[in-house]
């Protein structure tokens, strides 16, 4: 167990090191076009070449990145092109708003794909099967901008029921967190539904349920005591692995609704070419990423004991 | 008997399902509208025409109106107000294009893209795939470090620092989505050429000197064909998505040409008071992604069936 949290931690932080200096290549390769971002298109050659001698861009590339990297791990981002301010005082809050967004919409998909996968499972074949198996297709078939605007034509321009942004202009309003949620729910939980139900109705099929119900004992206690604990195993590192998902979905939500959140930040800052913040974003984006799938694999072994030995 | 031809086999195994019967026809009604784009649309899809419709009005256009080319008042009869050209049925847009036929053509450009990078992106992640899976060794633990690096991005962040990157245009779209596809599909042909390399056919080709290359495309690709034909319905409606995504998010292709994501922005500040304008759009993408996955979906179940 130890030996799998040692390597899955090893695995980690080689991918961390290969994605940082992918981003920075990606972003920071070229000297002249981050001269050409900072100074803005209207700078002079000479003032982009004295910019770069003072900032230390007239080192090699390797020289550069491993001082980036290790500003970087101080949690010093640079300053923000737009804001002017350091990326990180932007950065943290609209980070904060995300988490929790996205901890309302995990723990909403999970409850509600769990338990539509669950009872599908159990009839397996049955109308309400085909029903929560039909309607997870439709859903997950609906960009997550398309069903914002089914959604909010529904709930803002016919009902006039919630309100059409989220830009929480006059402080914290629960209601505008609302049709965000419903938008990110919509596209993701029929997934955990058919896995679940796949999962469900394997179990449901095997030889110890069968001694089980043979026990005399009630279905539901077969299907809650038995059943569940082994069915829940597979949807289990699949809703940790949502969360890479959800960085997404977060984006185009963040942005239909104007929600003030990493997302949003992450495109504005792409669109205004606001080098440093797209740098931190996307580092963060993937760290958030991978560690959520380390925690899955893991998760995966301590849940499953076969899968522990060797 | 059936014919045994490529075309009559994929009608006969579309016809196994109800679920890929809608699905196809779904697609195929699209990659009609999209073929006769031209002919069926009723007004040019760039061409101003009158301030913002709703749907289902009347198309009365002022005398001076140019329908792409042709003035109006040469197609037009004349009535009082103006020239009476038929209906706007989904109504018009900010700018007063109309929507039906933007849609139209619109569905020419992602039925253009979708498959194009979808088929590129298989190319690449087959190839790397076929090669992974059948050398092991080295070669498979590099290509699936190379792998697992770029699926570790959330998809979307990475769509969003390489289009900073490069800038936005329908080849670099191509460019992203084969980045970000080819890794997943690479993984998918490793899993399965693992499991074909040890067959009798492939030693046998190996016995008889046959090329590497020629073990890999003519031997394991073709019998691994199954859940990849699964696999690339289900890959091209993501596309479809992304691609829709993208142009919503402002980064997909330039204007003014049609594109479903980028009608939806264009009219996202008005969505509120006119919601037909991002609706109609956002029924298109819906319906020809569900297309894709009904599709997808039945054909799994025919192939779980055999």
């Amino acid at each position: 167990m130890a030996l799998l949290i040692l390597r899955r931690a090893a695995l980690m932080l080689a991918t961390m090191l290969v994605v940082s200096a992918l981003i920075f290549l990606l972003l920071e390769f070229d000297v002249d076009s981050v001269a050409v971002k900072v100074l803005g298109p209207f700078s002079t050659q000479e003032q982009r070449n004295i910019w770069l001698e003072v900032n230390g861009y007239t080192d090699p590339a390797l020289t550069r990145y491993l001082r980036w990297l290790g500003s970087i791990l101080q949690g010093d981002f640079g300053d923000s092109l737009r804001f002017r301010r350091p990326v990180g005082e932007v950065l943290w809050p609209r980070l904060a708003n995300t988490g929790l967004l996205a901890a309302i919409v995990l723990s909403t998909m999970a409850l509600l794909g769990l338990s539509l996968g669950v009872l599908a499972g159990v009839h397996e074949g049955r109308l309400l099967d085909r029903v929560v198996s039909v309607t997870s297709v439709v859903t997950t078939s609906i960009p997550e901008f398309a069903s914002a605007v089914f959604l909010s034509a529904v709930f803002v321009f016919w009902l006039g029921w919630l309100p059409g942004t989220s830009g929480m202009a006059a402080g914290f309003d629960p209601w505008q967190l609302v049709l965000p949620v419903m938008v990110l729910v919509t596209y993701g939980f029929g997934y955990i539904a058919r896995l679940t139900r796949a999962s469900m109705a394997e179990v449901m099929r095997s030889n110890y349920v069968r001694t089980a119900r043979l026990k005399g004992l009630s279905h539901w206690s077969v299907v809650m005591r038995h059943a569940l604990r082994n069915a829940l195993i597979a949807p289990y590192t699949v809703i940790v692995l949502q969360i890479n998902w959800l960085l997404s979905g977060v984006i185009v939500v963040e942005f239909f609704f104007a929600y003030k959140g990493f997302g949003a930040l992450l495109l504005e800052a792409s669109l205004f070419q606001d080098i440093y913040m797209v740098q931190a974003c996307a580092i963060i984006a993937v760290a958030v990423a991978v560690i959520s799938q380390a925690i899955s694999d893991i998760g995966y072994a301590v849940l499953n004991p076969r899968i522990r030995v060797g | 008997m059936a014919r045994r031809t490529l075309l009559g086999r994929a009608v006969r195994t579309i016809g196994e399902s109800w679920l890929s019967i809608i699905g196809a026809t779904i697609v195929l009604f699209w990659v009609v509208i999209a073929l006769g784009a031209d002919i069926l649309a009723p007004f040019p899809p760039n061409a101003t025409l009158t301030p913002l419709q709703r749907p289902m009005s009347p198309a009365i256009l002022a005398p001076a109106t140019m329908l792409g080319q042709t003035p109006a008042a040469a197609i037009c009869p004349a009535v009082e107000g103006g020239l009476d050209c038929g209906t706007f049925w989904l109504g018009t847009d900010v700018i007063g294009r109309d929507i039906l036929s933007r849609i139209m053509h619109g569905a020419r450009t992602v039925l253009f893209y979708a498959p194009l990078a979808t088929l590129l992106a298989y190319a690449f992640g087959a190839s790397m795939g076929l090669l992974a899976g059948y050398r092991g060794g080295w070669v498979d633990d590099a290509l699936s470090f190379v792998s697992n690096v770029i699926l570790s991005f959330p998809v979307l962040v990475l769509y969003v620092v390489i289009i900073s990157v490069i800038g936005s245009s329908g080849a670099n779209i191509l460019i992203a989505v084969i980045f970000a596809s080819a890794p997943a599909i690479m993984r998918i042909v490793r899993g399965l050429t693992m499991d074909i390399r040890n067959r009798e056919y492939v030693m046998a080709a190996e016995t008889r000197g046959e090329p590497v290359w020629r073990i890999l495309f003519v031997e394991i690709l073709p019998n691994a064909r199954g859940p990849l034909i699964v696999d690339f319905c289900v890959r091209i409606g993501y596309v479809t998505i992304t691609i829709g995504v993208l142009g919503f998010l402002g980064l997909g292709l330039p204007p003014p040409n049609p594109d479903w994501g980028g009608m939806v922005n264009e009219t996202r500040q008005m969505a509120m008071v006119f919601p037909h304008m991002a609706l109609f759009p956002c029924l298109a993408i819906t319906s020809l992604v569900l297309g894709f996955n009904l599709l997808a979906d039945g054909l799994n179940e025919s192939a779980l069936r055999d």
